[in-house]
């Protein structure tokens, strides 16, 4: 099986270059090609040869959630995570909502970067106790605010993963006390970051029709 | 209250009434003459002028039968003669008395030829005395045996048409009491009722001047005016102008009162009849234009149509009273029945009345109007009355409501100023951990990932150090992770640690087993609980990783219910705690820590390894559920 291509867009190449090296070392991934602004990633992009994007979203000519944008609109869509150096909730949550599937800690070790990767592309999003917290206060807000679509139709079910993720258990802590299997619980947190995705992309839609940037053309 | 007409058993009820008031009026009227009086019917009657009885002509006298009415005898004049002849065997030794119970306008009596009384004014204006019995003492001495003369001089004024009731003769303590009974009934309560009238009219004038919109109270308070003025003929004896002049005065009150009368009763309704009030108005109108001129100039048409206005007004005042009956929607079962019984009666005793000044009943019996009528207006104005009061009451209501309302909303909004207050302190703190975090992330955060890929980089990967680096992320990574909010979740911040903690213990080769019970919420946790207390687990856990030689690490969480505590523990399977002195200095500052936190920390040798265990007291009062 050829080797995974993957694409790494970060500006610090002290970050970058150690990233690249850790990613090679595993031999079912490949970089494809590496940039640090965000000019060249959209080339890259572009390009469409990469299946996944590792991705800073603080680049010195733009905003990182652009690319995000860009590469998960692409068919095949490209599966996009967010490098961040603290995990924290509103960083990654605005990642998510942009397209992105998952995040990497800026100091992870080699071989946990290459099982991140691996376990996206086989359908398992990471999620933190932070994230999970995050997201359910935002759906309960919403919901007892009562106007229009409580967060993203999140289902029972999925709203019950983010609570026990959000008691810190382990994805196959929560597989055994929800009775699901490890896919299972894995697929549900990929859901609702897809469902947070679709929403955003809705909600800057609505926002840009009101604001008069786009014109829906009614047809004849 | 939807009711279209009395019900049936009403009417037999009310009438009862009607009549039972007829009766006792009639009784009072007819009070028994005096048990030795006598009465005199038998009269002569001679029409014509006379200053005194010696001026009388000697033919012409009639023989009649009291009570004679002028009316009906054809007379028509101004002045007219009795005379009556009494016969006495002994002359009594007690004071007599001559009582005139009726007799319209004025009267003069003498006796044996002399003026023994007379009524006030002779002259006109006349003495208004028809509805006043007179008492006139006979002098000692002016009693003879044999035959006594009796003279009374009869005075009206033209189309006036006097009349004369019989006449009493007998002494004077017999005849008082029934002279006085009759004055009470007849004049005191007379002006006892003009004056309440007269009060009540002021009062209800009041109230319609207070609130020009409620039209009943003006017009009620117009007919108890009318009613007022009208009710002074029956005790006003002296009298400003002449009797003509009076006359045609009263017949404009009679039918001022009775149109007021009908345009309350339209009004009560609450359904306005637009061209009943404009034929009423209008008649009302006519009557006083017509009435005035025709007294001011001493036509006795007047008197004919004084009689037609008069009628109409009464005709119009019982279709009102009937259309108000069918119509009437509002009023309380009690109120109804009172305002229809009262109407009912002043009907009859009024139909009864205007009879008898229409002359087809004897004139001399009186009038009963005047009881009916007060009966009818205070049985309106308690109704208004407590109108005003329900309406007051009802006010009363609705405004504690209202208040009760303002207060509700007053503490609603207080509410929810609280939960902005909340949520803005909440808002603060958020923004001011994003604005660290940033200044972090792009800081002290990428300079350490940098610093540790630089040592990398250039060969310098010396382990002590890179550990270093890494804990002070990890640190800063836990500072981050204090200021998100927890909602007083204890369950929360182990997750976190469990987060932080996964690739340390990874990296190290350690086999971690968390066993985490739900833990009750611990109140007011703020971040710098929460900071301290995943400083001490993660204190905890790295002093494994680094000293204990352990192959496995066990994290357990559980609520002690007996002491109401939480209890986390640490625990590894390596060396223990040996000689210490490597893990004192730790081991003092979580100690010191977990004193902050107003908790414990025990370390407890589980041999093999060490169990380092948090003790957080849950408040008296928390909710163990």
């Amino acid at each position: 099986m050829a080797p995974i291509p993957v694409l790494v867009i970060e500006d610090d190449p002290m970050t970058r270059e150690p990233l690249i090296d850790k990613i090679e070392q595993d031999p079912g991934l490949r970089v494809c090609g590496a940039a640090g602004d965000l000019r060249s990633g959209r080339q890259l992009i572009a390009a469409g040869e990469a299946r996944v994007a590792l991705m800073d979203l603080g680049l010195p000519d733009g905003d990182g959630t652009e690319l995000i944008l860009e590469a998960t609109a692409r068919t095949p869509p490209m599966e996009v995570m967010v490098i961040t150096v603290f995990g924290d909730e509103r960083h990654v949550v605005r990642a998510i909502e942009a397209g992105a599937t998952g995040y990497l800690l800026k100091d992870a070790e080699a071989d946990s970067i290459a099982r991140s990767i691996h376990d996206l592309l086989a359908g398992g999003s990471p999620i933190s106790t932070s994230i999970a917290r995050y997201l359910l206060r935002r759906f309960r807000r919403e919901q007892s605010a009562g106007a229009g679509e409580p967060a993203a139709h999140l289902t029972p079910r999925e709203i019950e993963v983010l609570e026990v993720v959000s008691r810190g258990y382990s994805n196959a802590e929560i597989g055994r006390l929800l009775e699901l299997s490890l896919h299972t619980v894995n697929s549900h947190i990929k859901n609702i970051y897809r469902k947070l995705a679709v929403r955003s992309r809705s909600e800057a839609v609505f926002e840009a029709v009101q604001q008069g940037l786009i014109h829906i053309d009614k047809g004849p | 209250m939807q009711r279209t007409w009395f019900p049936l058993a009403f009417w037999p009820g009310a009438l009862l009434v009607a009549l039972i008031l007829w009766y006792v009026l009639e009784t009072l009227y007819r009070l028994p003459p005096p048990g030795d009086a006598l009465q005199i019917e038998q009269v002569e009657r001679l029409v014509g002028h006379a200053a005194a009885p010696a001026g009388l002509a000697a033919a012409g006298w009639q023989p009649v039968r009291l009570p004679e009415d002028w009316l009906h005898d054809g007379i028509d004049g101004t002045e007219v003669w009795y005379r009556a002849r009494i016969d006495l065997d002994v002359p009594p030794n007690r004071l007599w008395a001559i009582l005139l119970p009726g007799v319209n306008l004025a009267a003069a009596v003498y006796f044996n030829g002399e003026l023994i009384g007379a009524s006030q004014h002779l002259e006109e204006p006349l003495s208004q005395d028809w509805n006043r019995p007179l008492l006139f003492t006979i002098p000692n001495g002016h009693l003879r045996p044999g035959a006594n003369d009796l003279h009374v001089r009869v005075l009206s004024y033209p189309s006036g048409h006097g009349f004369m009731a019989p006449v009493y003769l007998g002494p004077e303590e017999l005849l008082r009491p029934s002279f006085q009974d009759r004055t009470f009934v007849q004049i005191q309560l007379s002006r006892f009722i003009t004056m309440g009238t007269a009060f009540m009219s002021v009062f209800l004038g009041l109230i319609w001047w207070l609130r020009r919109s409620e039209a009943v109270y003006g017009w009620l308070a117009l007919s108890t005016l009318f009613w007022s003025a009208h009710s002074l003929k029956y005790h006003v004896s002296s009298i400003p102008v002449t009797s003509f002049e009076w006359a045609g005065l009263l017949f404009l009150t009679a039918v001022g009162f009775s149109t007021a009368v009908s345009m309350f009763m339209i009004r009560f309704t609450e359904v306005r009849r637009p061209w009943m009030e404009r034929l009423l108005l209008g008649h009302a109108a006519l009557a006083i234009v017509v009435l005035l001129v025709l007294t001011l100039l001493g036509t006795d048409v007047m008197y004919t149509a004084a009689q037609w206005f008069v009628s109409v007004a009464i005709l119009l005042a019982g279709i009102n009273f009937v259309r108000m009956a069918a119509r009437i929607r509002h009023l309380s079962e009690t109120d109804f029945y009172l305002v229809g019984a009262a109407v009912l009666i002043v009907l009859v005793v009024g139909v009864r009345d205007w009879v008898l000044i229409l002359g087809f009943m004897e004139r001399s019996r009186g009038q009963y109007t005047q009881y009916a009528i007060p009966l009818l207006l205070g049985v309106l104005g308690l109704v208004l009355v407590n109108r005003f009061v329900q309406a007051l009451r009802a006010n009363e209501r609705f405004t504690e409501e209202l208040t009760a309302t303002v207060d509700a909303k007053t503490r609603e909004l207080e509410r929810r100023h609280a939960e902005i207050r909340e949520l803005e302190r909440e808002r603060a703190l958020a923004e001011e951990r994003e604005r660290l975090m940033r200044d972090m992330h792009d800081g002290a955060g990428g300079h350490l990932v940098s610093s540790m890929a630089l040592l990398r980089a250039k060969g310098l990967d010396d382990p002590d150090v890179t550990r270093a680096l890494r804990e002070a992320l990890t640190d800063l990574r836990l500072m981050i992770d204090s200021l998100d909010p927890v909602d007083d979740d204890l369950n929360t911040v182990l997750g976190m640690l469990r987060d932080r903690m996964q690739q340390p213990l990874a990296a190290s080769g350690l086999s971690a087993d968390w066993r985490l019970e739900p833990l009750p919420p611990l109140r007011e946790l703020r971040p710098e609980q929460v900071l301290q207390i995943l400083r001490i687990l993660q204190e905890a856990l790295t002093n494994v990783i680094r000293h204990a030689g352990a192959a496995r690490v066990t994290v357990t969480a559980e609520y002690d219910r007996e002491r109401n505590l939480a209890r986390i523990c640490v625990g590894d399977d390596g060396r223990g705690l040996g000689d210490g002195s490597r893990r004192g200095r730790g081991l003092t500052n979580m100690a010191t820590r977990a004193e902050r936190l107003g908790g414990r920390l025990n370390l407890e040798d589980a041999g093999p390894g060490t169990r380092v265990c948090l003790e957080i007291p849950y408040a008296a009062d928390t909710d163990r559920a």
